[in-house]
């Protein structure tokens, strides 16, 4: 009782500091800024808090960890409380977390109730990222004991499986996201190899001596293929909106979200808990809030949809407490939650903080910062949205020409920030087009950064696993379940790829008729143990567990057998009625007599479950348990024959779980055959990444045994992912076959999750793509050469001069005030304010006298 | 933070001019181009990049996932 007192007063010390550290002026002022800029990225067409997020990293290298990460999650925090602004007053959702509060947004607006609307979504916004601010912090303390029981090994295993998870579920090409994942751990372990000094990957470069530094590889692979799109699809949207309709009825919408406050409850939860689940990005979440309301809301049925007040508050509430949801298991196991998540383990890294344990106990201070900052930024996110709706719905009006030039003068200085070297804007430049062509052909990007940003860790604890537990670390329990994870998740995509291929009308041959005989007898039991066999293995560790406890009330055949009555019969009791074999009051004693049977015959020493110190142990002790669920099945088989009514149950059960399992079997076979390759030029980008891994595998072949061995497993991995995905490109059939509407609403379901991070450049000719994209990339390696002979803040000028006339012929009015306005402020803030290095230019060498200026 | 008061409006006014300068050439260069080859600075239109049928925005930016 003492220590759970004690440990209370020590968070809540934590806590106390970590408030009264934030509290500090100028840290207050990063968060307000960071809400500020987070909010106009949630609005601004074309970039979103993922790009903000990377373009801001660069920026925080000097503040302390408690700024940074108040300017971070400032930002991260509230882009979904602004995006619903476009979504109401246009249709139009600013980011994908808000697609369904359009659903009842926009209508709501078009009735004349935008202000009620947008006030409900911000208030909705605000005690949803509450919330989610106090999920984390009410995790932390229940997190803590556990922590103390994860290893390196452990670690490790986390690592592996978080970016299983993201490249499983944030793509719609579960392989290709492993691919793209292995790939970013090789990219993270360019450089010097810090056991042996091996130079790896270097290319002989100087600048990759020390790795290839974060933020360039952020803004190419999430920044650069944004703006690329921004200009391939040159979007706008038309403005009109009163603004008398915003302010209309904002009393009503912060009404409507105390009288649903059980609703919002109910979708903050739905948020935090997807959110804390690596993987299962944003635009999700709200999908599956609104489906959750539509289903328990009284009447929903009839009025989402249409305008109904409830719709918004769902989806709203739920994508801003996923916030503190993915902030979990980013602290906690250093598996970032989601894509955002990535990049801000990226900067607990730069700030020298090792997510993990260390966070919990003696970082728990900058922890508890995050939770304060989370909480503050949603309220001061959703006051500002009050307070200028009307001026943030003119941003969402903005075009293509005025965002593009101003980003990229922002991205080009974030990136050079990384090492100040111009390796760093070459290597912007490469990514950007990897990271293009990814998003083009449908690579899953957040696995390449996760595992840019893991690399370090996993190479790091598989280095101290292998030294400190030589091979049995991948014995231990915790380890080989979380790997075996991995591995069914690896495996999934090609079962299904196989499965479709089969599925096929004639594929399925009928089933045979009704069968009474050995077989089905052997089938029933085996059901049966199947079952029973994992509360049998619980009730001997539990045993064990009271034994080495000292709490040890009886002999151990006794105790085991009470425990297998209590837990086992439950579970066999449920299974009868669900499958409606049996609901007869006397089974219960039959199944109890069986359990109890079963434990006094497996009573001899070789059958003693052994201690779950090992995941091979771990095997035993299910076998064993598997064979005193045979004895429970036999038991229950021959109670149940002797009963007329059970037993034509039985037997009818035990036929129809043949013959789907045949009909399975014979799917997959039939599928296996089938699969006929076929060559598409999409793949061409898949032999291209073959081409990057196999080559790097092959330059690591001469290394030093412990520089090349992480690159080598992973490496290896990679190729074979990467053949396995073409190979499930080249064979998947062109049109897929969709049987039934229901079949149909399920592919969308999944289009939905899987596809989020796709091109929205699809309605356009390849022609147009390429040639635009061609010369978004002319423009990227132009600014770079100009940049070099005159500077940067002249290159600006210049840019948006030309650009904007060029591509969209502005007014000359605005073009010459935008770029004062742009020359101005970047080289007030840049160069006055932060006092940045510029890269060094040709002009300053033939004219010294120009150095003056700024970036020359 | 370093200001010298005068050094910045001495760079600003720099700034300045070289934003003028560099807008009246391209005004020259736009003139003559439009005159003799009218393709050529031909701004693409923004509704003509849209598929028929869709809105004015295509869908919902997916990496805007936050």
């Amino acid at each position: 009782m003492e220590a759970i007192t004690g440990e209370i007063a020590f968070m809540a010390t934590a806590a106390g500091k970590a408030f009264l550290i934030l509290m500090d002026p100028t840290r207050l002022m990063y968060l307000a800024a960071g809400c500020l800029m987070g909010l106009v990225l949630g609005i601004v067409p074309g970039i979103g808090g993922l790009a903000g997020t990377a373009m801001l990293l660069p920026f925080t290298f000097n503040m302390d960890p408690y700024s940074a990460f108040a300017l971070l999650l400032g930002l991260g925090s509230t882009t979904t409380t602004g995006d619903p602004i476009p979504a109401v007053l246009f249709g139009v959702p600013g980011g994908a977390a808000s697609a369904a509060t359009v659903l009842d947004g926009f209508p709501m607006a078009k009735k004349g109730e935008a202000g009620r609307a947008l006030s409900a979504s911000y208030m909705s916004s605000l005690m949803g990222g509450v919330f989610g601010a106090c999920l984390l912090a009410v995790s932390i303390p229940i997190l803590r004991p556990v922590m103390l029981f994860l290893g390196s090994p452990e670690l490790l295993a986390f690592a592996v499986l978080g970016i299983s998870m993201v490249a499983l579920l944030s793509g719609n090409a579960p392989l290709r996201g492993l691919a793209a994942g292995c790939l970013g751990i090789m990219i993270a372990m360019i450089g010097t190899d810090p056991q042996s000094g091996t130079l790896r990957w270097t290319f002989n470069s100087l600048y990759l001596w020390d790795g290839l530094p974060l933020t360039p590889l952020l803004l190419g692979i999430f920044a650069l293929p944004e703006l690329c799109d921004l200009l391939i699809t040159r979007t706008a949207i038309a403005a009109g909106f009163e603004k008398a309709d915003i302010y209309k009825g904002q009393w009503q919408g912060v009404k409507d979200c105390f009288t649903h406050w059980w609703l919002i409850v109910r979708c903050s939860w739905i948020g935090g808990g997807i959110g804390s689940i690596p993987g299962i990005s944003a635009s999700v979440v709200d999908w599956l809030a609104y489906g959750h309301a539509l289903k328990t809301e009284p009447g929903a049925a009839q009025t989402f949809g249409k305008g109904d007040v409830r719709g918004v508050i769902a989806s709203e509430s739920s994508n801003n407490a996923k916030e503190g949801g993915a902030l979990v298991p980013t602290i906690a196991f250093g598996v970032p939650g989601s894509a955002t998540m990535a990049i801000l383990l990226g900067a607990f890294l730069i700030h020298g903080l090792v997510p993990g344990p260390d966070m919990l106990h003696k970082n728990l201070d900058i922890t508890y910062s995050m939770v304060w900052s989370v909480a503050l930024a949603n309220i001061l996110g959703a006051g500002m949205c009050y307070a200028f709706s009307p001026q943030f719905a003119r941003l969402a009006t903005l075009r293509f020409s005025l965002i593009l030039p101003a980003v990229m003068g922002i991205i080009y200085i974030g990136a050079f920030e990384a090492t100040r070297q111009w390796g760093d804007l070459y290597a912007l430049l490469f990514f950007g087009l990897v990271g293009w062509c990814m998003k083009q052909f449908k690579w899953p990007r957040p696995p390449l950064i996760l595992g840019a940003v893991l690399g370090d860790t996993i190479e790091r604890y598989m280095f101290i696993s292998v030294e400190r537990y030589r091979l049995s670390w991948l014995d231990r329990p915790v380890v080989a379940i979380l790997l075996f994870l991995a591995i069914v998740g690896m495996m999934r995509p090609m079962i299904q790829d196989i499965r479709l291929h089969g599925q096929v009308p004639q594929a399925a041959p009928a089933a045979g008729g009704r069968r009474e005989g050995a077989t089905v007898w052997l089938v029933a039991i085996i059901r049966a143990a199947l079952i029973a066999t994992i509360p049998l293995v619980i009730t001997d560790y539990v045993v064990r567990l009271f034994n080495y406890a000292g709490g040890a009330f009886a002999s151990t055949l006794v105790m085991k057998i009470v425990f297998g009555v209590i837990i086992v019969t439950p579970v066999m009791i449920w299974w009868l009625r669900l499958r409606d074999l049996s609901r007869d009051n006397a089974t219960v004693v039959v199944v109890a007599v069986a359990v109890a049977l079963a434990e006094l015959v497996t009573n001899v020493s070789a059958l003693v479950t052994p201690p779950p110190q090992f995941a091979t142990l771990m095997l035993v002790g299910i076998a064993i348990g598997f064979m005193k669920g045979a004895i429970i099945g036999l038991v229950l088989l021959v109670w149940l024959l002797f009963n007329n009514a059970t037993r034509g149950n039985l037997v009818e059960q035990t036929n129809t779980f043949i013959a789907d399992s045949i009909r399975e079997w014979n799917v997959f076979t039939v599928g296996f055959k089938r699969m006929v390759p076929r060559f598409h030029p999409s793949q061409l980008f898949t032999i291209f990444m073959l081409t990057i891994l196999s080559s790097m595998v092959i330059m690591a072949l001469s290394w030093d045994f412990s520089a090349k061995i992480v690159p080598l497993v992973v490496g290896g991995t990679g190729i074979t992912v990467c053949l396995l995905s073409l190979l499930n490109d080249m064979c998947r059939k062109p049109t897929v076959h969709v049987e039934s509407l229901a079949e149909s609403a399920q592919s969308q379901v999944e289009q939905k999750i899987h596809m989020d991070l796709a091109s929205d450049t699809e309605h356009l000719p390849i022609e147009t793509i390429v040639k635009r994209a061609a010369r978004f990339f002319g423009y990227l390696v132009a600014f770079m050469g100009v940049m070099s002979v005159i500077g940067l803040v002249p290159t600006v000028g210049l840019f948006v001069v030309i650009f904007m006339r060029y591509e969209n012929r502005e007014r000359w009015k605005l073009v010459i005030t935008y770029a004062i306005v742009l020359v101005f402020a970047i080289s007030f803030v840049f160069d006055n304010v932060m006092s940045i290095p510029w890269p060094p230019t040709l002009i300053a060498q033939w004219f010294p006298a120009l150095k003056f200026l700024p970036s020359i | 933070m370093n200001i010298n008061i005068w050094t910045f409006l001495t760079q600003c006014a720099a700034m300045g001019v070289w934003v003028f300068l560099v807008a009246g050439l391209y005004a020259i260069v736009e003139k003559v181009l439009d005159k003799h080859y009218p393709e050529f600075l031909a701004v693409e239109e923004a509704g003509a990049s849209q598929a028929p049928g869709t809105t004015p925005v295509a869908q919902p930016d997916p990496a805007k996932q936050a």
